[in-house]
C-alpha cells in the first residue's frame, strides 16, 4: 500500500555497491553511476591538494617538534592528510586503512611508550632543541641527560646532496607525466577480457568494480581465476616478514632485558654479600666485592 | 549539497538529543538498581504562568537541562603545571572522533525526487505539497556514504583514544597519566578480537557496505543467527571501548580519582561525557546494523517500508535502544575487572576465541562455495 514505487526502489538499490556514493547521481530507475565530470573532478582536486599539504606540513612539524607527544600529534595529522590522498585518488580502502592501522593502531603504541615521558617542571629542558643527525647521536650523552647541550644541528653536504636529488626525481617525474593525469579523479572500472569486470557477472548492469575499491583490492589479493592477479603469495610473504620482525624485536628486548636483570641480580648480591660480610661497614666495602 | 547540510543538522541534532536522555535513563535505572530513587525533582518551575502544571517534577525529565547549565557555567580549570594547548584540545579529540563515526551511520529512510519521503508523497499535502516539487534526491540518510561502511565508522572511532591519552599526559597529574596509559593499552588489546570478530560477520554478508549487510540480512537470517560467537565477542568489546564497566580502568574512581578527566571540569569534562556516549550509540548502532538486521524485522522482508519508511528508522532505534539499555544495566550489575584480568580476557580468551571463529568461518564459506 504504502511501499510505492519508492521502496521498490530502496530494496533494489540496497544490494547493489555504491561505491563513491556521496557524489553519485541516481534516479529511480537508474543504476548507480558515479557523477562524473568537472564537478566531481573539482572536488576530488581540492580534496587532493588540501589534503597533500597537511599531510606534507604535518610530516615537517612531527620532526620539528622538540616535544614527542607533538611529534605524535602531528604525525597523526600527516596520516590523516595522507589518507585523504588516497581517498581523492579512489583508493578507498587504502585510504580507511591508513587511519585504521596507523593512526588507530601503531600511532596508539606509540603513544603508549610516550605517556611515560615526563612533562617536566615550567622552563625545564626535557627534550633536545633541535633534532640531532644520525652522525652526531652520542648515547652517552643521552645517559648524561646531556642531549639538549649537544650539537644542536649540523648540515651534513652528503644527506643535503641525497635529500635535492630525490626530490629533484620527484619533480622529474611529476613533470613528465601526461598533463590530463592531472585531471583524472574519476573511478576507473577494472577491464577484463569482456569489458569491465561487474560486482554481478551475470547481470550486466550492475556496478563495475572501480579501481582501489575494497572489492578491487580483495580480489586482487585472493583471487585465483579470472582476470585479476593473484598476490595471495605476495602477501602472505609480506605477512612473514612482519612476523619474524616482531619476533626479533621480542627476542631482543628479552635478551637485554636478562642481560640486565643478571647484571641487577650480581649487584644484588654483591651488596647482599658485602652486608653479610661486613656487618658494620656495609656501607663503607659494600661495592667492592664481587 | 542542500541535503547534506540537512542530514548533518538532523542527525547530530538528534544523536545530541538522545545523549541527555540517555544520561537520565541511566541515573534512573542505576537508582532503581540500587534501590535509589535518582533524580525526580528537576521538573517545571513554579510560575503562575504553568497554571496547574507549574512544579510539576516532570519525573526528572529536566534534570539533564540542569547538569547542562551548570557544566556551561563552571568555572574550566587548568593546571598550572599542565601542557596547556593539549590539556584544551583533548576533550576535542574524544569528540571529534565520535561524531566523524556517527557520519557514516544510515538512519533509515531517503527522499526520492517527484515521490517523496519513501513512501509518502509530498502532493497529497494539498498547503505545503507544492514546496517540494522537484526537490532532488536525498540519498540515503547517511551523512557519509560510501562503499567502506563499517570500515569508516570503526576507523574513525578508533580515533577517540588518543584524545584519553593526551588528556591523561597532559594534566601533569599521576592518577591522570595512569589512565592515559590504560586507556591507550586497553583499548588496542580490545580492538584485535573487535575486528577479527567483525571479518568473520562481514565474511558471511559479504560486504563492508551497511546497507548491502542489511538487505543480505533481509533476504536470509540476521548475521547473530550465523555468527553468535562473533555477535557476543563484539558485544563485550565495545563495553571495553566505550570504557564502560565492567572495563572503565581508565576512570576506575576508587583507583584514580576520574581517571583521565580528574583535571576537568565544566565544559571540558562535559564534552569527554558526551563523547563517551555517542561512542556508546555509535557502537550499538554497527551491532544493530550488523547483526540484529538493521531495519528489518525477521518475519516480514518489506515491514521497515511502512509509514513511510519511518517504521524503518523506528525499528532500527528500538535495537540501539534495547543494546544501550544492556549496557546501562550491566553497568550497574557487574564489579571492575582488575588490570591483569583485563588483558587475560582480551588476549587470551577473545583474542584466540575470535580467531578460531573467522578462521572457521573461512573454511566452512569455502566448502560451501564449492
Amino acid at each position: 500500500m504504502l511501499m510505492g514505487k519508492a521502496g521498490v526502489f530502496i530494496a533494489e538499490r540496497s544490494a547493489q555497491i555504491r561505491p563513491f556514493a556521496p557524489l553519485t547521481a541516481i534516479g529511480p530507475t537508474d543504476n548507480v553511476t558515479p557523477l562524473s565530470g568537472v564537478f566531481r573532478a573539482h572536488i576530488m582536486a581540492e580534496i587532493f591538494v588540501v589534503s597533500a599539504i597537511v599531510s606534507v606540513v604535518g610530516a615537517v612539524l612531527m620532526v620539528a617538534r622538540r616535544n614527542p607527544i607533538y611529534g605524535l600529534i602531528f604525525l597523526l595529522v600527516s596520516f590523516s592528510g595522507a589518507a585523504g590522498v588516497f581517498y581523492s585518488l579512489n583508493a578507498t580502502f587504502i585510504a580507511v586503512s591508513q587511519i585504521l592501522v596507523y593512526a588507530g593502531a601503531i600511532a596508539v603504541l606509540f603513544l603508549f611508550v610516550l605517556m611515560f615521558i615526563d612533562l617536566g617542571k615550567k622552563g625545564e629542558d626535557k627534550f633536545p632543541a633541535r633534532v640531532d643527525s644520525l652522525s652526531t647521536y652520542e648515547p652517552a650523552a643521552v645517559e648524561e641527560g646531556k642531549i639538549s647541550e649537544g650539537p644542536r644541528f649540523q648540515f651534513s653536504y652528503p644527506a643535503a646532496v641525497v635529500a635535492m636529488t630525490v626530490f629533484a626525481l620527484f619533480v622529474w617525474v611529476a613533470a613528465s607525466l601526461p598533463e590530463e593525469t592531472f585531471d583524472k579523479f574519476d573511478p576507473v572500472p577494472i577491464h577484463g577480457p569482456a569489458g569491465p569486470i561487474r560486482e554481478d557477472e551475470t547481470n550486466s548492469k550492475s556496478s563495475p568494480i572501480y579501481f582501489g575499491s575494497t572489492a578491487a583490492v580483495g580480489r586482487a589479493i585472493f583471487e585465483r581465476k579470472g582476470p585479476f592477479e593473484s598476490f595471495a603469495l605476495h602477501y602472505e610473504v609480506v605477512g612473514l616478514v612482519i612476523l619474524v620482525g616482531v619476533m626479533g624485536a621480542v627476542i631482543l628486548g628479552k635478551r637485554i632485558g636478562d642481560e640486565q636483570r643478571e647484571e641487577q641480580e650480581r649487584k644484588l648480591k654483591a651488596a647482599v654479600a658485602g652486608a653479610d660480610g661486613h656487618d658494620d661497614h656495609g656501607h663503607d666495602h659494600g661495592h667492592g666485592h664481587h | 549539497m542542500i541535503w547534506g547540510i540537512v542530514k548533518i543538522v538532523v542527525i547530530f541534532g538528534l544523536v545530541m538529543k538522545i545523549v541527555p536522555l540517555l544520561v537520565y535513563a541511566e541515573r534512573r535505572i542505576s537508582a532503581r538498581i540500587q534501590l535509589r530513587l535518582g533524580p525526580n525533582m528537576v521538573g517545571l518551575p513554579r510560575w503562575k504562568i504553568l497554571g496547574p502544571l507549574g512544579g510539576f517534577h516532570l519525573w526528572g525529565l529536566l534534570q539533564p537541562l540542569a547538569d547542562a547549565m551548570k557544566f556551561v557555567f563552571k568555572e574550566n580549570f587548568t593546571p598550572a603545571r599542565a601542557d596547556k594547548f593539549l590539556y584544551r584540545i583533548a576533550p576535542a579529540m574524544v569528540f571529534i572522533p565520535a561524531g566523524l563515526a556517527l557520519a557514516g551511520i544510515p538512519f533509515y529512510g531517503e527522499w526520492v525526487k517527484d515521490v517523496g519521503f519513501v513512501g509518502i508523497k509530498p502532493a497529497e499535502f494539498p498547503l505545503i505539497g507544492s514546496w517540494f516539487e522537484g526537490v532532488p534526491h536525498s540519498g540515503p540518510f547517511v551523512i557519509f556514504d560510501s562503499e567502506l561502511g563499517v570500515l569508516f565508522v570503526l576507523a574513525a572511532s578508533t580515533l577517540g583514544v588518543h584524545g584519553l591519552s593526551i588528556a591523561g599526559w597532559s594534566s601533569y597529574n599521576k592518577f591522570s597519566q595512569m589512565a592515559g596509559v590504560r586507556a591507550s593499552a586497553q583499548l588496542i588489546s580490545y580492538e584485535a578480537p573487535m575486528f577479527m570478530a567483525l571479518i568473520a560477520a562481514l565474511m558471511v554478508a559479504g560486504s563492508t557496505d551497511f546497507f548491502s549487510i542489511v538487505e543480505y540480512q533481509n533476504q536470509n537470517m540476521w548475521l547473530i543467527c550465523y555468527q553468535p560467537l562473533a555477535f557476543i565477542i563484539f558485544y563485550i568489546c565495545t563495553f571495553a571501548e566505550t570504557n564502560r564497566l565492567p572495563f572503565d580502568l581508565p576512570e576506575a574512581e576508587p583507583e584514580l580519582v576520574g581517571g583521565y578527566h580528574t583535571e576537568y571540569g565544566g565544559m571540558g569534562f562535559a564534552i569527554f561525557f558526551l563523547g563517551e556516549y555517542i561512542a556508546m550509540i555509535v557502537q550499538c548502532a554497527i551491532l544493530t546494523l550488523v547483526f540484529l538486521g538493521g531495519w528489518t524485522l525477521p518475519w516480514s522482508e518489506t515491514a521497515h517500508l511502512a509509514w513511510g519508511g519511518l517504521a524503518g528508522f523506528l525499528i532500527f532505534f528500538t535495537k540501539v535502544v534495547i543494546l544501550l539499555l544492556i549496557m546501562i544495566q550491566v553497568r550497574w550489575t557487574l564489579p571492575r575487572f582488575r588490570y591483569d584480568q583485563l588483558m587475560q580476557l582480551g588476549w587470551k580468551r577473545l583474542a584466540p576465541l575470535a580467531m578460531i571463529n573467522l578462521a572457521a568461518t573461512a573454511v566452512i564459506g569455502v566448502m560451501m562455495k564449492s
